[in-house]
């Protein structure tokens, strides 16, 4: 026998306490004292789980000696084939391994997108990030931590870190109109930067271990006050790598102080507070609008052909929706998606005629945008109460579904539930929504406005799927306030 | 005999014995071998399996590329006469190599031992004129004789491989010597030493292949 390795590891987890499988057999807890055998294979496989924790696997590959491979390779592998099943074959590379157990998270846990806008370091680009086998690692295209100045690459693996967590990690590029569309829904955006890094790693290119310390400052930026830093924390976290590529070990060790991250405590109130503030700030500036005046009308026969009156056709340059006035003074609601971008968009009445409408306001996040018109003693909705709504109460969508020729058509339906999308309330019907129907108003059965018409879900097999804004949520989003 | 069977067994147990479950299939593009002094073309098939990070045992084939070699002459003044004679050689035989990669991952240069043994068949054509005319009988060597011998080579081998993961190439050399007698100079005394076994061994080559796991 040529080879006196070490076949013995210490396993511990963090917290201790959890239980090893090896192999997917059952064998104790951590701290667990694990001695090699060759019967566990090559590749030992074992997973480490704890309640209330996510499970963790690591594999570790005995090896055995380059002297002993040497010595078996000129001696025709003979020596191999009378020793390979002799635990003193082989070595392990690594005394003590302690794994990071990540706290799951519950399935009721508010959810935030977090769009991750890029990352950058502060770093010396000459300076060392450790030791790998006791050598300096440098910076450069063939450091076992190569890729710490490629800003996407870095951004990305903190994307993979969330994964899974109550934040909704996604790597977004500003300037893109998907990326700003990602941000200004999420209202806050993550920039963190890495300000030191030491890695002391042992093993192969292939299998390398040890811990990597970093120390990043995890940014947050507003979306709406030219990206401002909401508030910074820094944090100083330990990977400690087992048996991992070396070319994987930066992902790894980012990936895993992104999962720190959200396991902060003091996170989900913070971010909470940032968002809500978010959606404050995009409802913009208070709009007082004098109750309207009830529309006349005799019996409920009467009441969709008089309703009709306050529901308009919006004609943006490459759009067409619907709208409704709220005010006798030429308020309309409508959705956001119908007016786009424009300032001024045509609005078309019932009665045959057809206005400008100023665009006073739009909301990105839910879908909806105030106009005015100048005019004054139309006929406007009434506000109903959304919430005193019950399942399966009737519901009327007045709007011109796909052309101007179907002004005012009258759809029914009624209540099917309330649902939350996206972290935003809707009403959902079976009321037929068809494209041109969009920022119309959805009216129950007293004939009073409860929700604006926002989109439907359609596709093969699918019948029945609208939904609307509640029309106290449309308000406050809209920063609206009905004066007596 | 013996030791051919002894050496079929063990690699016979170290291909089924081998853990690292990565394995190629190889054949020559060129591969001279220096059995005797003239070096010859061959052409070779084998398999590879790597058994560790760092070693890999393989089994190769290898045959005489009698079509591209009809046939040697030589000239030798032996036992009082002019000899000219013309030499056709053939030869096959097996070979198993065990070799240890410098880096990790299997990949790269190497070194290793190799064993097998080869056939080895020389048949010489010879054609005796006396040096002082007169001496009028044929000699008793003076016919065609075949000469046939079972070595077995054993060298040191070096060279550069790439990864058994789809196409890999390995360039390499190997020098050593072969275990046997040569009858040659019994059976053919008037041979030149250059056909006759060498001593001294070596191999150049570069195969291709394909692996997988």
């Amino acid at each position: 026998m040529l080879n006196k390795g070490r076949q013995d590891l210490t396993l511990d987890s963090q917290p201790s306490g959890a239980s090893v499988t090896v192999n997917g057999l059952e064998r104790g807890t951590t701290p667990y004292q694990y001695t090699y055998d060759p019967a566990d294979g090559r590749e030992v496989r074992f997973e480490v789980y704890s309640p209330g924790h996510a499970p963790s696997t690591l594999e570790l590959r005995p090896k055995t000696s380059g002297g002993v491979l040497f010595a078996d390779a000129m001696l025709l592998h003979i020596p191999f084939l009378a020793d390979k099943n002799s635990p003193a074959m082989y070595n392990i590379p690594i005394r003590e391994v302690t794994v990071d157990l990540y706290r799951a998270f519950s399935e009721d846990m508010a959810r935030f997108a977090l769009p991750i806008t890029g990352m950058n370091t502060t770093l010396d680009p000459r300076a060392s990030l450790g030791t790998f086998k006791g050598r300096p690692i440098q910076q450069d295209k063939k450091s076992v931590l190569r890729g710490v100045d490629d800003m996407d690459r870095l951004a990305a693996a903190v994307s993979d870190g969330l994964r899974n967590t109550w934040l909704d990690g996604r790597t977004a590029r500003m300037g893109t109109t998907k990326g700003d569309e990602a941000v200004q829904r999420a209202k806050v955006h993550l920039k963190p930067q890495l300000r030191s890094m030491k890695a002391t790693l042992v093993g192969e290119h292939s299998r390398c271990y040890g811990p990597v310390e970093m120390e990043i400052d995890w940014r947050f930026f507003s979306a709406l006050r030219n990206d401002s830093v909401l508030m910074s924390l820094p944090m100083r976290t330990t990977y400690n790598a087992v048996s991992s590529r070396a070319s994987d070990v930066l992902h790894e060790a980012l990936a895993h102080a992104a999962r720190m991250l959200a396991q902060e405590a003091e996170l989900p109130a913070l971010m909470a507070g940032h968002y809500g503030a978010g959606l404050a700030l995009s409802r913009g500036g208070e709009v007082n609008i004098a109750r309207p005046r009830p529309i006349p009308y005799n019996g409920r026969k009467e009441m969709l052909s008089a309703l009709v009156k306050a529901v308009v056709t919006v004609q943006a340059d490459k759009s067409l929706g619907s709208g409704f006035l709220i005010g006798n003074d030429g308020h309309l609601i409508t959705n956001e998606h119908v007016v786009g971008r424009e300032a001024v968009v045509k609005v078309k009445f019932e009665q045959g005629f057809t206005l400008d409408a100023q665009v006073l306001k739009v909301n990105k996040d839910f879908d909806l945008a105030l106009l005015k018109v100048q005019a004054t003693e139309l006929p406007a909705l009434t506000v109903g109460d959304d919430l005193a709504l019950m399942l399966g109460e009737e519901l009327f969508a007045i709007g011109t579904p796909l052309d101007a020729t179907l002004g005012q058509s009258v759809s029914r339906g009624i209540l099917s539930g309330r649902r939350e999308l996206e972290g935003r309330s809707y009403l959902q019907t079976d009321v037929s929504i068809n494209p041109g129907n969009s920022g119309g108003p959805l009216v129950d059965e007293d004939g009073r406005v409860v929700g604006v018409a926002t989109m439907k879900i359609s596709g093969k097999g699918l019948e029945g799927l609208g939904f609307g804004v509640p029309i106290s949520v449309a308000l406050d989003m809209l920063n609206i306030r009905m004066t007596p | 005999m013996m030791t051919t069977r002894l050496s079929f067994a063990l690699l016979a147990l170290s291909f089924v014995a081998g853990a690292h479950a990565q394995w190629g299939i190889r054949g020559t593009v060129i591969h001279y071998e220096r059995m005797t002094p003239r070096v010859q073309g061959n052409w070779l098939v084998g398999i590879d399996r790597d058994v560790s990070e760092r070693t890999s045992i393989g089994l190769d084939l290898i045959g005489h590329l009698n079509f591209l070699d009809d046939g040697k002459s030589g000239s030798a003044v032996y036992d009082g006469h002019h000899v000219y004679y013309y030499v056709v050689r053939k030869s096959f035989g097996l070979q198993y190599r065990s070799i240890f990669f410098l880096s990790d991952q299997a990949r790269g240069a190497y070194i290793g031992t190799q064993v097998g043994f080869r056939s080895i068949t020389r048949i010489f054509n010879p054609s005796a004129s006396p040096i002082n005319s007169g001496t009028g009988t044929t000699p008793a060597w003076d016919r065609q004789t075949t000469v046939q011998e079972t070595v077995i080579p054993l060298s040191f081998r070096l060279g550069l491989r790439g990864e058994l993961d789809g196409w890999f190439g390995d360039l390499y050399m190997a020098v050593g010597t072969q275990l046997g007698t040569d009858r040659t100079a019994s059976l053919a005394p008037y041979a030149e030493a250059r056909d006759r076994l060498a001593g001294f061994t070596f191999q150049v080559g570069y195969a291709i292949g394909v692996g997988w796991f």
